[in-house]
C-alpha cells in the first residue's frame, strides 16, 4: 500500500467515524451554557430558573392588529384550542371560563388555604359573629357579591382568598379576556409542559400556537387580527433559528466568496476543492468531539466553532503558495513546517484555555477548535501533499512582494510604528469607559422591538417587577412550606411598618400538611355544627334552613385528601406554586418575592435578622450584576491565561526571548489596535469580543510568523508575502460577511475578526526580514 | 278684516290643535331608545334621595336603605347609603372608592379591572349619561312603555357579571329616571326608588 493511499484510507476511515458520531450528535442553543458555573447555591437557583424554572415555560401571546372586539373573539376562539392540547399545561386569557377551573379549586379548598379558619371561628359565637357581618354587606355595594357564596360560605372564606390572591395586581379585562388597557392587544398565556431549553419541544410548541390562531381566527371571523408570542422559550427559538441561518447563509456566501478568490489566483479548481479538504476535515472531527465529550453540541458552537477554525484554510493557502517547480510539494510542506505546525500550536494553546473556563459552551468552542486546527493541520502536513502537483506560486506574487517593506536598518522606525499604535489604542480604550458591556440582552438576536413587546405584554399581565425575594432552604417540601409560613409573620411586620407593600408565599396557595390539618381541626363535627348554626340562625335575620350547603361542604372538607400539589397541577395556581417552591439538587427552596419595598436596605437588615432560621435574601438587581462580574472576571482570567501560554509556546519554541517579542509585537498591537476600533465605533466588549480576539491572535501569529521566518531566497520571500496576503483577504473576505449578521453574536465576532485580519497583516509586514544573504532575485 | 281675521283665528286653532295633537302623539309614542338617550344625555349634574329595598330568599325581612344619588355629567357618581349604616360609594371615570366612616374602611378599584363591576356601575352611570355604546358594550338594551313611562331592560352580555345580575330595569319619564330594579341571579331583587325633585 502506498503512502498516499494509506494515508487517504486514514483520512476516510476518519471522516467516517467522525461523520457517524455527528449523525448521532443533539443540538441545542441554550444560552446558560455561556454563563460561568455559579459560585454559590443562590447564584445557580436563579441561573437555573432562568433556564428551566416556571418563567422559563411561559409563552405570552398578543393579538392585535384589530378592532377590540375582533380581538376579543380571536382570544376566546383561541384559548380553548390551546387548553385542550396536551402540549400545554396551562392557558389564561382571563376568560371566566378558564379561570373557572381556579376559582372551584379555591372554592373547594377553602378551609385549608384560608387563614381565617381558625379554632373559635366555627363555634357559636363565631358564627354569630359571621352572620352580623353577613347581613351588613348585604346592604352594602358588595351584596351581590355576599349573596352569591352566603349559603356554601357565612364565614367569607372564599371571598377572603379571592381577595388576597386577586390584590395582587390582574390584568385589565375587557369583553372578558385580558387586554391591554389601551386595546390594542388581546393577551394570552401559556404555560408549556416541556421545559424551556428544550428548544425542538418549544419550536413544536410555537407551531402549535400559530396553527391554533389560524384556526382561530377564520373561527372567530377576526381576519385582520395578528398573532405575536414572546416569552424566553419563544426568543431561544428565535436565537436559534436566527443563528443557524445566518450561520448556514453567510458561512456558505463566504465560503463561495473565498473558494472564487482562491480560482482567481490557483486558476485550477481542483487545488480551491483542496484548498477545503483540511478545514473541512477539522470541522467534521471538531464537531464530533464535542458531540462525543458533552453528549450535545450547543448552536453557537456550531456557528462559531465553523468560523475559527476558519483559520485551517490558511494551512492550504500555506502549503499551495509555496509550493515551487525545483521540489516536491511534500519537500516545500518540509521548509514551512515548523512555522505552520508553531502557528497552530499558538492558536490550540489559546483555545486550549477555553477547555478550562468553567464556561461549559466556551469548552465547547475549546475543543471544538483545538480539536479541530489538530485535524485540519494533520491533514494538511500527511494527505494533502500526496494530491497537490509541483508548481509555482500563482501569478500575482511579484506585485504583493513590492506591497511588503525591507525594513533593513529601521528597526527604531518599526518601534515607533508599535509604540504609535499602541499609544493611540490605549488613548481610545482609556477615552471609552466603561469598555464591557453589562447587559447580557444585546446579546440578545432577538429584535428590539420583540423585546419591547415582552416587556409590555408582561406589565399588562399585572407580573409585579420583583427585584427582592426571600429565599429559605429545607430538605423536604414539607419543611419548605412550613418555613414559609413561619416567614408569615416577620414579612407581615415589615408590611405593617410599610417597609414592603406585600409579599408572595407558595404557602397561600398550598399550605403545609401541618397547617392543613391544623385548619381542619378547627372545624366542628357536623352534630355540633348544626346545633351551634340553628342556635345562631334562630336569632339572626337570616332564613332556617339557608346553610344547609355550609353544612355539608364543612363535613366535605373534613373527611377530604389534603390539599397537594398534583390537585394544583394545570391551574393557574399550580403555576404559582412551581414557580416559588423549587425543588433543586438535595434541597427545597420556598422563594417569597417582596412587592413594592420602600427601604431596600432596611428590608436586607430585616431579613438578615433571620438568618438563623436560614432565610436568605435574593437581590435580583444585585445578583445578576454580580453574576455578569464574575462572567467577565472568568473571561478575562481564561483570556489572560491564553496569552500567557501562547508567549510560553513562542519562546520555548524561538528559543528567543528577543524573537519572542518581535513575532508578540505585531500580535498585540493589532489586538490593542481592533479594540480601539470596537470601541471607537461605539461598541462596548463583551465575552465574544473576547473569544474573536483569541482567533485574531490565532491567525495574526501565523502572518508574524511567516513574516519573521527567514527566508532561503527572494523567491521565498515573495511566496511568503503573497501567502499572508492571500490568507489576511480570506480571512477579512468571510468575516467581514459574517459582520453583516443579524445575529449580535455573529456580528460581533465577525467585526472584530475583520479588523483583527487586517490590523495584523498590516502591522505583522513590518518585521518581515530580508531573504538570507540579502541577494536581490529579479521579479519574476 | 273680520273675515279675514275670523280665517285667521281659524287657522291659529287649527295650527294649535295640530300641536297639541303632535305634543300628546310624542308623550304616548312608543318609546324610542335613541331619543331616550338624547334626552338623559341632557342630565346636568344632580342630587336626589333614594330608597332602595332588598328582597332576599335569603332574609326573613327585606332590608331598607336610604341616601342620596349625585351625579355630575358625563362620568361622576356618587351613592351616599346613611342609613342603615353610613357608606359612600364614588365612581369618578375609571376609579371607584367605597367609604365606610364607621370602620374607618376604604376601597379604591379600577373599573377596568373589574369588568363585573364596571358592567354594574354603567347600568346606571351610562343611563344617566344617555351613553348607549357604553351600555350596550356591556348590556343587551331593550325600551318598552312610552316616551312618558319607558321603561328599559339591560341583560349582561358577559358571563362574569351574568353570574351575579340577571336583568336590570330602569323605568322613568322624560329624561327623568324613577325607579331601577336590580335581579340577582340569586333570585333576590332590590328596588330602588328616586324621590322626586332634589335632595
Amino acid at each position: 500500500m502506498s503512502r498516499r493511499s494509506l494515508a487517504t484510507a486514514v483520512w476516510l476511515l476518519g471522516l467516517a467515524v467522525c461523520g457517524w458520531v455527528v449523525a448521532q450528535a443533539r443540538f441545542t442553543a441554550d444560552m446558560a451554557a455561556f454563563l460561568p458555573a455559579l459560585p454559590t447555591p443562590l447564584q445557580r437557583l436563579l441561573a437555573d430558573q432562568l433556564r428551566d424554572g416556571v418563567a422559563a415555560r411561559l409563552i405570552l401571546i398578543g393579538i392585535g392588529g384589530a378592532p377590540r372586539e375582533e380581538l376579543a373573539a380571536a382570544s376566546r376562539a383561541l384559548a380553548p384550542r390551546l387548553a385542550a392540547d396536551p402540549a400545554f399545561a396551562y392557558v389564561a386569557n382571563g376568560d371566566a371560563s378558564l379561570a373557572r377551573a381556579d376559582r372551584e379549586l379555591l372554592f373547594a379548598y377553602r378551609y385549608v388555604l384560608s387563614p381565617g379558619v381558625r379554632s373559635g371561628s366555627f363555634d357559636a359565637a363565631g358564627l354569630a359573629a359571621a352572620l352580623a357581618r353577613d347581613y351588613e354587606a348585604l346592604g352594602s355595594a358588595a351584596g351581590p357579591l355576599v349573596r352569591r357564596y352566603l349559603p356554601s360560605d357565612p364565614t367569607g372564606e372564599f371571598l377572603r382568598l379571592l381577595g388576597t390572591l386577586e390584590g395582587q395586581g390582574r390584568p385589565a379585562t375587557q369583553m372578558g379576556v385580558w387586554m391591554s388597557r389601551d386595546g390594542r392587544y388581546a393577551i394570552a398565556l401559556a404555560q408549556t409542559r416541556a421545559p424551556g431549553f428544550d428548544l425542538d419541544a418549544q419550536a413544536r410548541n410555537l407551531a402549535a400556537i400559530e396553527r391554533a390562531f389560524a384556526a382561530a381566527r377564520t373561527e372567530s371571523g377576526a381576519a385582520r387580527a395578528t398573532l405575536a408570542v414572546t416569552g424566553p422559550a419563544v426568543f431561544a427559538v428565535q436565537s436559534r433559528v436566527a443563528i443557524q441561518r445566518d450561520a448556514e447563509r453567510l458561512s456558505a456566501l463566504a465560503a463561495a466568496l473565498v473558494a472564487a478568490l482562491l480560482l482567481a489566483v490557483y486558476r485550477s479548481p481542483r487545488l480551491v476543492l483542496l484548498a477545503f479538504v483540511p478545514v473541512g476535515t477539522g470541522v467534521l472531527a471538531g464537531i464530533a468531539a464535542v458531540a462525543g465529550w458533552f453528549g450535545t453540541v450547543h448552536g453557537i458552537t456550531l456557528g462559531f466553532g465553523i468560523t475559527l477554525i476558519g483559520e485551517a484554510v490558511d494551512y492550504a493557502i500555506y502549503l499551495l503558495s509555496h509550493r515551487s517547480t525545483h521540489e516536491t510539494p511534500a519537500a516545500s510542506l518540509d521548509r514551512i513546517w515548523p512555522t505552520l505546525r508553531l502557528g497552530m500550536l499558538i492558536s490550540a494553546a489559546s483555545f486550549c484555555v477555553m477547555l478550562f473556563s468553567g464556561f461549559p459552551g466556551l469548552a465547547q468552542l475549546g475543543l471544538l477548535s483545538v480539536v479541530g486546527l489538530v485535524a485540519a493541520l494533520a491533514v494538511t502536513r500527511w494527505l494533502l501533499p500526496h494530491y497537490v502537483a509541483r508548481g509555482d506560486a500563482p501569478t500575482g506574487v511579484g506585485v504583493v512582494h513590492r506591497l511588503v517593506p525591507e525594513w533593513r536598518g529601521y528597526t527604531g522606525v518599526r518601534w515607533a510604528v508599535f509604540a504609535a499604535v499602541f499609544a493611540a489604542s490605549g488613548a481610545v480604550i482609556s477615552a471609552r469607559q466603561p469598555i464591557w458591556d453589562d447587559d447580557l440582552g444585546r446579546l440578545n438576536p432577538v429584535s428590539a422591538a420583540d423585546q419591547a413587546l415582552d416587556q409590555r405584554l408582561r406589565s399588562e399581565l399585572g407580573a409585579p417587577d420583583v427585584r427582592l425575594l426571600a429565599v429559605v432552604a429545607r430538605p423536604d417540601e414539607e419543611a419548605a412550606l412550613q418555613a414559609a409560613e413561619q416567614l408569615g409573620a416577620p414579612l407581615g411586620q415589615l408590611v405593617d411598618e410599610k417597609l414592603i407593600s406585600g409579599f408572595d408565599s407558595p404557602a397561600a396557595y398550598l399550605p403545609s400538611r401541618r397547617t392543613q390539618t391544623e385548619r381542619l381541626s378547627a372545624l366542628p363535627d357536623e352534630a355540633r355544627l348544626r346545633a351551634d348554626l340553628d342556635e345562631v340562625v334562630a336569632r339572626s335575620p337570616f332564613q332556617p334552613g339557608l346553610f344547609t350547603p355550609f353544612v355539608r361542604d364543612v363535613v366535605a372538607a373534613r373527611a377530604a385528601p389534603p390539599l397537594d400539589r398534583e390537585r394544583l397541577r394545570g391551574t393557574g395556581l399550580g403555576v404559582k406554586v412551581d414557580a416559588l417552591l423549587v425543588h433543586r439538587g438535595d434541597a427545597w427552596y420556598a422563594l417569597l418575592p417582596l412587592r413594592g419595598v420602600t427601604d431596600p436596605s432596611a428590608v436586607a437588615q430585616r431579613v438578615a435578622a433571620l438568618k438563623a432560621q436560614g432565610v436568605e435574601l435574593l437581590d435580583l438587581r444585585v445578583e445578576s450584576e454580580r453574576l455578569l462580574r464574575t462572567y467577565r472576571e472568568r473571561a478575562l482570567s481564561v483570556w489572560a491565561a491564553g496569552l500567557a501560554l501562547i508567549v510560553a509556546v513562542l519562546v520555548v519554541h524561538l528559543r528567543s526571548a528577543a524573537r519572542a517579542l518581535r513575532v508578540l509585537a505585531p500580535i498585540a498591537a493589532a489586538v490593542a489596535a481592533t479594540c480601539a476600533c470596537l470601541l471607537a465605533g461605539g461598541a462596548k466588549l463583551t465575552l465574544f469580543h473576547l473569544v474573536a480576539l483569541l482567533l485574531v491572535v490565532g491567525v495574526g501569529s501565523n502572518y508574524a510568523l511567516f513574516f519573521d521566518r527567514a527566508a532561503a531566497s527572494a523567491a521565498e520571500r515573495r511566496r511568503t508575502a503573497f501567502s499572508v496576503l492571500l490568507c489576511a483577504a480570506t480571512t477579512t473576505l468571510a468575516f467581514g460577511l459574517l459582520a453583516l449578521s443579524r445575529t449580535p453574536v455573529l456580528g460581533m465576532i465577525g467585526t472584530t475578526v475583520a479588523i483583527g485580519a487586517v490590523a495584523s497583516l498590516v502591522l505583522s509586514a513590518l518585521i518581515a526580514r530580508p531573504p538570507i544573504g540579502g541577494e536581490r532575485e529579479p521579479v519574476c | 278684516m273680520p273675515f279675514g281675521t275670523g280665517r285667521g283665528n281659524a287657522a291659529v286653532s287649527a295650527l294649535l290643535a295640530c300641536a297639541w295633537s303632535l305634543a300628546a302623539a310624542a308623550a304616548d309614542a312608543p318609546a324610542d331608545l335613541d331619543r331616550l338617550m338624547a334626552e338623559l344625555a341632557r342630565n346636568g349634574a344632580e342630587t336626589v334621595r333614594f330608597t332602595e329595598v332588598r328582597t332576599s330568599a335569603a332574609l326573613k325581612q327585606p332590608i331598607e336603605l336610604r341616601g342620596t344619588l349625585s351625579y355630575v355629567a358625563p362620568s361622576h357618581l356618587e351613592k351616599h347609603t346613611v342609613a342603615p349604616r353610613d357608606e359612600r360609594l364614588i365612581v369618578d371615570r375609571d376609579t371607584l372608592v367605597i367609604e365606610r366612616p364607621a370602620t374607618g374602611e376604604r376601597l379604591t378599584l379600577r373599573l377596568t379591572d373589574y369588568p363585573a363591576v364596571r358592567a354594574f356601575v354603567e347600568s346606571i352611570r351610562a343611563t344617566l349619561a344617555g351613553d348607549l355604546a357604553a351600555l350596550r358594550r356591556f348590556y343587551r338594551v331593550e325600551i318598552e312603555g312610552t316616551a312618558a313611562q319607558w321603561r328599559l331592560y339591560l341583560l349582561p352580555r358577559e358571563a362574569d357579571m351574568a353570574e351575579f345580575v340577571q336583568q336590570v330595569e330602569i323605568s322613568g319619564s322624560g329624561g327623568r329616571i324613577a325607579r331601577i330594579e336590580i335581579l340577582e341571579a340569586s333570585g333576590d331583587r332590590s328596588v330602588m326608588t328616586i324621590a322626586k325633585g332634589g335632595a
